[in-house]
């Protein structure tokens, strides 16, 4: 069972604030992160609101995020999350870490194989967190951004499918703008 | 009257006419099918996922050329940009422009385009915003444009009489000159809102207009009528371009896209600007109201 990343030991409960626990998909493993953390995620934050004030007994099972995903998400989370953990304010605080170190984290965080960075895009829009998946889709763009067909299929792992008559006629539909 | 091509662009190799039609955004594409919304089988995730594309096109400020490449990457990235990424292109160059083109108006009759569709398709509307096509009967090829400015006070001009009901917007002519002669022609372009319902092509089809045998729409690859010779472009039009009299041909498509060129007269003041544009003007600017397009 693999435990939160939490940078202040066992949980959290020894600084008194609130957990909540997040369950990977295939129920693999369980996940105990900050209050603060956790509602980074606007589904997360409806998830418990519509199921009211006993939801973090069982956990909070994520359907669509598998344990190795939502290790990694957590750990933007964590690292990303207000120092104050009050629901209402955990947007609009600010996070506990200073920006440049917050830039500096992000930098390293997004440099995986594309698998996870798809994985981690996937979860972001899923979870609803903002800030990673602005951060996983400005990684994509700025690996896409200025590259020809070839080399972007070649850096996203994408096969064309198309015929080549088709290929001829889409590049002939789309010359103008060069 | 825009500034547009006059010696320092260069004519780029993309053809001005009978461009190949982009219609195809109704097959079925690989295992993904474009209705389908992001489902959570792998096909239509991660990169492939429309929303993440969105995004990721969002941070490119949905440059042309970046949409026009990744239209070329594959038949699922191509079917999410013809749905998609080449609206919020439309939409970001020229918001009220494309709001207006895609308000549910009291239609005459016939279903109103869905929330989200344009007739003639977002991919022809983007290359319209932001490509002149040129004349091809003076030897003018089509070229990217920087700068486009479109109005409906220029686009009622081109309207006859009866049916000025219709809202077209036209942009300004792109000025080119033309080696042997002393006159520039100007190429310019407009897209009508709903055209399928609209008065324009109601009369069109009332006179038997004949559509064109050798003439498509450089924007959708659709037929068009001459609207010269189908007795439907008024002496407004020419005046407004400040182009010689009678020196003037247009085409309408059936997608209501209108493309056109004439002979301006360049001695004379510009006739169209007395009339105030402003309110009716949109202009294909990132996010705002004013000012001319960024490519």
């Amino acid at each position: 069972m693999a435990a939160a990343a939490d940078s202040s030991g066992d949980g959290g409960t020894s600084s008194g604030e609130k957990t909540i626990v997040l369950v990977s998909s295939d129920n693999s493993a369980r996940f105990e992160v900050r209050e603060a953390a956790a509602l980074l995620s606007q589904t997360v934050r409806r998830m418990i609101d519509e199921a009211g004030a006993d939801a973090s007994g069982d956990g909070i099972t994520l359907p669509d995020v598998d344990a190795k995903t939502l290790a990694k998400v957590l750990e933007y989370c964590n690292k990303h999350a207000p120092a104050s953990s009050s629901s209402s304010a955990a947007e609009a605080a600010p996070p506990a870490e200073g920006e440049e170190d917050l830039e500096r984290f992000d930098r390293e965080f997004v440099r995986v194989d594309m698998g996870t960075l798809y994985s981690l895009v996937t979860a972001a829009s899923y979870l609803k967190i903002e800030g990673l998946l602005n951060l996983t889709c400005q990684t994509i763009a700025d690996m896409i951004k200025g590259k020809t067909p070839e080399q972007i299929r070649k850096t996203l792992g994408i096969t064309s499918e198309f015929t080549p008559e088709e290929e001829d006629e889409v590049r002939r539909e789309n010359a103008w703008a060069f | 009257m825009s500034k547009g091509a006059r010696n320092t662009r260069q004519f780029l190799a993309a053809s001005s006419s009978g461009a190949g039609g982009s219609g195809s955004s109704s097959a079925s594409y690989g295992s993904g099918g474009i209705g389908a919304a992001a489902r959570t089988n792998d096909v239509n995730t991660g990169i492939l996922d429309e929303n993440v594309l969105a995004l990721v096109f969002r941070s490119l400020d949905f440059d042309p050329k970046m949409l026009c490449t990744v239209c070329c990457v594959s038949r699922r990235l191509r079917a999410v940009a013809e749905r998609v990424l080449w609206r919020e292109l439309c939409v970001s160059r020229a918001p009220r422009m494309v709001a207006s083109l895609t308000a549910t108006g009291a239609g005459a009759g016939g279903a109103p385009p869905a929330p989200g569709r344009v007739v003639g398709g977002w991919p022809a509307l983007a290359k319209l915003l932001l490509f002149c096509c040129g004349a091809a009967a003076a030897a003018v090829r089509g070229h990217f444009t920087g700068v486009s400015r479109f109005s409906k006070t220029s686009g009622r001009s081109f309207l006859s009489r009866r049916c000025r009901g219709d809202l077209l917007y036209v942009s300004d002519p792109c000025e080119h000159a033309v080696p042997g002669a002393d006159d520039d022609v100007g190429a310019y372009r407009g897209v009508f809102r709903g055209f399928t319902r609209s008065r324009t092509r109601a009369c069109l089809v009332g006179r038997q207009a004949p559509l064109e045998t050798r003439v498509r729409c450089p924007y959708c690859g659709a037929r068009v009528w001459r609207m010269v010779a189908a007795g439907m472009a008024p002496r407004s039009a020419w005046r407004r371009l400040g182009a010689y009299e009678g020196r003037l041909e247009y085409y309408v498509c059936v997608s209501g896209h209108l493309h056109g060129n004439c002979w301006l007269a360049r001695l004379t003041s510009s006739d169209g600007d007395s009339e105030d544009d402003d309110d009716d003007d949109a202009s294909t600017e990132g996010g705002s109201d004013g000012g001319l397009v960024a490519p």
